[in-house]
């Protein structure tokens, strides 16, 4: 049976717990029903269960309203509604290079839809806590919000969300976080980090399954958000707009029953085994890989952090260094990572670069297999 | 109407309880979501009340919403529990 190394925990974990497996299971078993809608007991019991994860991501991320927790379609959808809010303003938005797409084209979209004016800063990737002064000292009368990643895709790099938060809401300005790659492999406290909008995913550091993520908005929170789907929210049909309250307003269609089951079980694995203990895990292994290959001739080791090891083999394209890889059943991956300005600011060139991601299941010995088969390559 | 719930105690849905019809008051108190249908819920069970989530038209011009049936014998309890978790209660005499 061919050896399978799953490095691509970035973009989605590669191992899920047996209780997430369960979860997905009763979804289908007990309630195949739609929660929200109907009256029935089924219907009624599917709500229920939505409403525990609600309660469980409202205390995973250190906020106490269950209804702040809005489920969406993945990060993006998320990400899109809040962004858009801060839009809503029209004034400057501060953002960073780190970004995803997932914040890079809604924030490209708002200057062409409303004017407003998109600041990108560069962090120094070794050391990002300067980063923070730097956020900070853009920060002026015209700023209306600031958007950043809480843990970069292709660096791993940690921002210091604390400094920045509480200056954003000492100056009444939105302090919007993508938590993609965050979520799960640290902790998060909205409320102590001033954050106003979090965004995770369900299928990525929470180890729930891919389809599912959601929009959590700070205790605190006044401002009107607007969604960017409508439909059907289960409850004032005649109204021709979305109802008033969250989260139903911004919740439309049928929500992703099953990825928000897996998520809320996800949650339960992390709080039983430790994020720290799993970050533990995966940053182990990502380090001795950086040992390995940060003494390799021949290739290039970009600056990364925790669980996210960027390389390239020089005179290689990146796409064909994963597929020989992935030839030696290890699966990473190449390229850009959605992430453009990141890749430019780290100088990767027009390939990108080759990122192996780690996970809580990974070893060292996962990080030694694919030195060797490096090492073959080169 | 943020965060108002539903909240009604119907004559002819009282078979879960055992209750004789014509023992429940006909209550609706506002409109609300299935998200705060759900916390009444959590909320009334963990201290022990009867209660069930139910759906039902609110109004000619709203279309349906959600709310709790409960013992109307709780109905002066279970309105200081909610309104004192923060769920904004609308009393209407249906």
């Amino acid at each position: 049976m061919k050896k399978i190394v799953y490095l691509d925990n970035a973009a989605t974990s590669g191992k899920k717990p047996d209780n997430v497996k369960k979860a997905v299971m009763k979804t289908m078993e007990n309630y195949c029903a739609n929660p929200g809608r109907s009256g029935h007991f089924l219907s009624v019991s599917a709500q229920k269960a939505v409403y525990e994860v609600r309660e469980k991501t409202a205390g995973m991320f250190g906020i106490s309203k269950a209804e702040n927790v809005i489920f969406t379609q993945n990060t993006t959808h998320a990400l899109n509604i809040a962004v858009n809010t801060a839009g809503q303003r029209k004034k400057t938005v501060i953002s960073s290079v780190m970004e995803h797409n997932s914040v890079l084209r809604p924030l490209y979209a708002l200057e062409e839809k409303y004017g407003v004016k998109t600041v990108f800063l560069t962090p120094d990737f070794n050391n990002t806590d300067k980063f923070g002064e730097e956020v900070i000292r853009k920060i002026d009368r015209d700023c209306g919000a600031v958007v950043l990643t809480a843990c970069s895709n292709v660096t791993g790099s940690l921002l210091p969300l604390k400094k920045i938060g509480r200056v954003c809401r000492e100056k009444g300005i939105i302090f919007i976080v993508d938590g993609a790659q965050a979520a799960g492999h640290y902790g998060i406290n909205m409320t102590e980090n001033c954050i106003d909008m979090l965004c995770v995913p369900s299928h990525k550091g929470l180890l729930g399954i891919c389809g599912g993520g959601a929009l959590i908005v700070g205790d605190n929170f006044t401002e009107k958000i607007n969604p960017v789907l409508m439909g059907g929210s289960g409850i004032y049909s005649v109204k021709k707009q979305m109802p008033d309250s969250l989260p139903e307003r911004l919740e439309a269609g049928t929500l992703p029953f099953a990825p928000i089951l897996s998520m809320g079980a996800g949650i339960d694995f992390l709080k039983k085994a430790g994020i720290e203990e799993l970050n533990f895990r995966s940053t182990r292994a990502a380090q001795r890989l950086r040992e390995l290959l940060g003494n390799t001739k021949g290739v290039t080791l970009y600056s990364c952090h925790g669980n996210i090891v960027l390389f390239n083999i020089e005179g290689k394209e990146s796409f064909k260094t994963a597929e020989m890889l992935d030839r030696c059943g290890i699966s990473v991956r190449s390229g850009l990572h959605c992430a453009p300005l990141c890749h430019k600011a780290l100088g990767t060139g027009k390939d990108g670069g080759v990122r192996a991601s780690f996970g809580w299941f990974n070893t060292p010995s996962d990080s030694e297999y694919l030195w060797k088969c490096i090492r073959n390559y080169l | 109407m943020d965060g108002v719930v539903n909240f009604f105690v119907s004559l002819d849905r009282c078979g879960e309880y055992t209750v004789p019809r014509g023992d429940f008051l006909s209550l609706f108190i506002g409109t609300g979501s299935a998200t705060y249908a759900s916390k009444s819920g959590k909320i009334l069970d963990s201290m022990g009340i009867k209660n069930r989530i139910v759906r039902r038209t609110v109004s000619e011009d709203m279309g349906c919403g959600w709310g709790v049936e409960i013992n109307e014998s709780d109905k002066t309890r279970v309105m200081d529990i909610l309104a004192n978790s923060g769920i904004k209660i609308n009393l209407l005499k249906q």
